[in-house]
């Protein structure tokens, strides 16, 4: 799934300044996964959840960009709930509910769903190109955004070799579900595609060095900001300033 | 300009090379680290504007020879010269382009327009003119509503066309073209030919769609094992049945002479 797909709709979060965008992203993102009372949870996951709602993505989408974590924490939370010993809340035969299971796992569901919220509001509103100029421009090392660019450019391509790997080898009776009798296949087919992407990684240092590649990422975007995204940001500043007071009264 | 008529040498005869030439190889000799040679002794000179096809079996050294005349490896022997500069390996020169076989090397940016700007970027060019080169590159290839649209996203033939205006906008005196045809259907073909043909820039292109070249160039050099051993006109040289079957290479289908049999065509 693209994370950019509704990055050209309108709304107040589309229409950001990117370099705040970003910036409030990392810190808000950061603390509300540092925070643990119930006050700043809430806090945190409504403001997640109003962030959304502004930016006027798809319901949809933001359903699909949650999947993967629920279906984490759908393996997690069962463990906690019948693991973390203490007070049982309830038992049957030698099953039991723990009470502080069951806050921990409230508290870590909130969290990553928050989590994702915050990444989708923000990250879902920026295109990638746009995201990683703005990361420039906030200073992140040249070699980790070369990283990012290179992942978000490539991972495509390796995810449809890869694909067509296994097609070719399945066509031959491989079989994934045969696990240790075709683990050689497996490891053939991982082997190839690092292989492949090895040598192709070559052509792509080539290309940019016969373009005068020098260790940078030269652009033309340039970022100019108004007063909403000043207002923006003294919004998440204050937001982030609430969830902090929320967390230490 | 070295135009030598439909000259075939013998094998291990070195064909006279003239001076004036924009890019000219001077015995030029190489072997990758611990292996035999495979470039041996190759000498031709191509003129300012000409378009020359670089034809050879699987294996023979084409894409190699491409590689040492863009700086990308560095010869054993011999020398490259761009307008009458020596070109040093390694080393960046705007004046020399290559496209790769395959448009998944070659573009590498996050957006169409991003790879576009990125050559001219790193010349130096300020803003305005990058600008500038990017939009005339892009019109060049019929690329302009690709500018904002993610490589992978692209078909075939628009990463195609968006490769060849990454190097169009550094404005090169010779390009290099590595197979640029390869996996394109005739509609596309047709495009990239279209796209070549209204080029100003000196022309070495590699591919077996010999048709293609027999389209686009008009001059074809015939290189086997690391040698050239045919330089002249296009039509002369592929017209020319023992040579290619010697050299494993088939008449294009345009050249042979076709005969009517009378019959009416077959209809299903």
């Amino acid at each position: 799934m693209e994370i950019d797909r509704y990055a050209d709709l309108r709304s107040p979060v589309h229409a950001w300044d990117p370099r705040f965008k970003v910036a409030a992203a990392f810190v808000l993102v950061l603390v509300s996964a540092s925070v643990s009372s119930t006050g700043a949870l809430a806090a945190a996951a409504g403001g997640a959840l109003l962030l959304v709602l502004l930016s006027r993505l798809p319901v949809g989408f933001v359903v699909r960009i949650l999947k993967a974590p629920l279906a984490i924490l759908a393996l997690m939370i069962p463990l906690l709930l019948f693991t973390a010993g203490g007070e049982a809340l309830w038992s049957w035969g030698f099953l039991h509910l723990y009470r502080r299971g069951l806050l921990t796992a409230v508290q870590i569901a909130v969290k990553a769903v928050t989590v994702v919220l915050l990444f989708a509001g923000f990250f879902g509103t920026l295109r990638v190109q746009t995201a990683l100029k703005a990361l420039e421009d906030l200073k992140v090392p040249a070699t980790l955004l070369a990283i990012l660019m290179f992942t978000y450019r490539y991972i495509h391509l390796y995810l449809e070799q890869m694909g067509k790997l296994l097609t070719a080898a399945r066509l031959r009776g491989y079989r994934l579900s045969r696990g240790l009798r075709h683990l050689g296949a497996t490891a053939g087919v991982v082997v190839t595609l690092l292989v492949r992407s090895y040598e192709q990684s070559d052509r792509v240092a080539t290309a940019m060095r016969l373009r005068g590649f020098q260790g940078s990422f030269p652009s033309l975007r340039r970022f100019q900001q108004n007063a909403a995204d000043v207002v923006g940001s003294i919004l998440a500043a204050a937001w982030v300033g609430l969830l902090l007071w929320l967390e230490l009264r | 300009m070295s135009r030598r008529g439909p000259r075939i040498p013998d094998r291990g005869e070195r064909l006279p090379v003239a001076g004036a030439g924009i890019l000219v190889a001077r015995a030029l000799r190489f072997g990758y680290p611990e292996g035999p040679e495979v470039i041996h002794e190759v000498d031709f000179s191509l003129g300012a504007g000409e378009r020359v096809a670089l034809v050879g079996s699987n294996g023979s050294g084409k894409t190699t020879l491409l590689l040492l005349l863009c700086g990308v490896l560095g010869p054993n022997g011999g020398r490259m010269e761009v307008g009458g500069r020596r070109l040093e390996a390694g080393s960046f020169d705007p004046r020399v382009a290559y496209l790769f076989q395959s448009p998944e090397d070659q573009l590498f940016s996050p957006t169409v327009f991003d790879d576009v700007a990125f050559g001219p970027l790193n010349m130096g060019l300020p803003a305005e003119e990058v600008r500038s080169r990017v939009a005339e590159a892009l019109r060049t290839v019929g690329a302009e509503p690709l500018a904002e649209r993610s490589p992978h996203h692209l078909s075939g033939g628009e990463k195609r066309l968006a490769a060849l205006a990454t190097i169009l906008a550094m404005s090169p005196e010779v390009m290099l073209l590595d197979e640029p045809t390869s996996n394109l259907d005739s509609r596309n073909r047709r495009q990239v030919l279209g796209v070549l043909g209204r080029t100003s820039q000196t022309l070495l292109v590699t591919s077996h769609d010999l048709e293609f070249l027999l389209e686009l160039c008009s001059r074809v050099l015939l290189l086997h094992d690391g040698r050239l051993v045919a330089d002249g006109p296009i039509r002369s040289v592929l017209s020319d049945d023992a040579l290619l079957e010697a050299h494993g290479l088939e008449k294009p289908h345009s050249l042979i002479p076709h005969r009517h049999s009378g019959a009416p065509p077959h209809r299903a």
